[in-house]
């Protein structure tokens, strides 16, 4: 019926969540650290709205769902970088390895 | 086998993974920004092929409008030096990356032959007016949690960053 | 499936409208570089700056306090696309979902009226 297989839109969203899930891990500045999040977060939305198309009983609620996530998401970028300028306010730097006040 | 769908989809998934890679592998943060938008955009594009006009545009506005401006404001908001590498901690970033292509391996091996059904769907048919009907008879309770969500990120982060004015304020 | 063979095949247009969206800056700066003379000097590159020597960075760090404006943009968006499925499926839903879409948009008119009781929507 279609050109494309699920699993081509999971694999999709599979690279998509691994290139987040290495800027999360390895870049040092935070709001690049949050962005690789969304980027995270838009990889798990490309699942759900493909399961709500694929499979046995194609259904609206993935996409709803996603709907849901993406406004979790702006919530949660809005809460965290507030958080990101109330820490610059006290140690003058964005960079994710200085923000260590609790290691000792 | 080469439907016109399958060629749309592997030119906006190249897009998608080339603003990706653009994001890890640039050194100026406006322009990762940059790069980033272009994942967004072609995201949106891979809904609309997936039969979910409404969550494209939603795409578009929220991620590719609101979230990458506020992101630049945080960009903008804070001193920061242009490159953004560690340095001198390279087997560390050797050891992420061969740990996420390990993850990667493992979850490419669960789906590589995967096969869903495509049944006959009537996701694309008004699109809109089937999201609207399903939120606001189903999913009552988490919509109205969304807004208490809202609410609460909204007094939040005014509160963490309104410090910052009353402090100025002293100073001025 | 033909529906879904005319879905598809409207976004044809989109899809020629990004093209040219793309092709056309392009196409315009590299004719600009193709057409334009090129002959640079120290002083062509400094910045101009009034007249007077330029002294530190370009980029200067903006006050927290614009953040605000574009948290609410942010927080108001999300409200938005809530609005879009409520108002195209109005006529289905009826009365419930208008108090449900009453109380939503008082949880939001809450948060504003905090923000203006804070004195963060004042523009210095």
């Amino acid at each position: 019926m279609s050109g494309v297989p699920a699993s081509a839109f999971l694999s999709l969203a599979l690279i998509l969540f691994c290139i987040g899930l290495y800027g999360a891990l390895t870049k040092r500045n935070t709001v690049i650290v949050l962005v690789s999040i969304e980027l995270m977060l838009n990889a798990v939305n490309i699942n759900l709205v493909t399961f709500s198309k694929y499979g046995m009983m194609p259904n609206i609620t993935g996409q709803v769902f996603a709907l849901f996530a993406m406004s979790v998401a702006a919530a949660e970028a809005a809460v965290g970088l507030a958080i990101l300028f109330a820490l610059y306010r006290n140690k003058k730097s964005v960079n994710i390895d200085e923000m260590d006040a609790m290691k000792n | 086998m080469m439907s016109g769908e399958f060629i749309a989809f592997m030119g906006i998934a190249l897009v998608a993974v080339i603003g990706g890679v653009l994001l890890l592998n640039l050194s100026n943060v406006m322009h990762m920004m940059v790069a980033l938008v272009f994942t967004f955009v072609s995201i949106a594009g891979i809904y609309v092929l997936l039969s979910a006009e409404f969550v494209a545009a939603v795409q578009i506005l929220i991620y590719a409008g609101a979230i990458t401006i506020i992101m630049l404001f945080g960009i903008m908001l804070t001193r920061h030096e242009d490159t953004s590498e560690a340095p001198g901690s390279s087997w560390r970033k050797f050891a992420v990356f061969l740990g996420v292509l390990g993850f990667a391996a493992v979850l490419y091996f669960g789906i590589y032959n995967l096969d869903l059904p495509q049944m006959e769907n009537t996701l694309h048919e008004k699109n809109t007016m089937q999201i609207g009907e399903a939120l606001y008879s189903k999913f009552v309770i988490p919509f109205e949690l969304t807004s208490v969500l809202l609410l609460v990120a909204l007094i939040g982060s005014i509160m963490l960053a309104k410090k910052d004015d009353e402090k100025e304020g002293d100073k001025e | 499936m033909e529906l879904l063979n005319l879905y598809q095949n409207n976004y044809l247009i989109v899809f020629v409208f990004l093209c040219l969206g793309v092709i056309l800056p392009v196409v315009a700066l590299f004719l600009g570089k193709l057409l334009r003379p090129y002959k640079p000097s120290e002083a062509k590159y400094t910045t101009y700056e009034s007249g007077i020597e330029p002294f530190h960075d370009s980029r200067v760090q903006f006050n927290v306090r614009y953040y605000i404006f574009a948290l609410m943009f942010v927080i108001f968006d999300v409200e938005t696309v809530f609005l879009y499925p409520w108002a195209v499926a109005y006529d289905n839903l009826g009365i419930f979902a208008l108090i449900e879409m009453t109380i939503f948009v008082f949880m939001l008119i809450i948060g504003l009226v905090y923000a203006w009781k804070k004195k963060v929507l004042k523009w210095i």
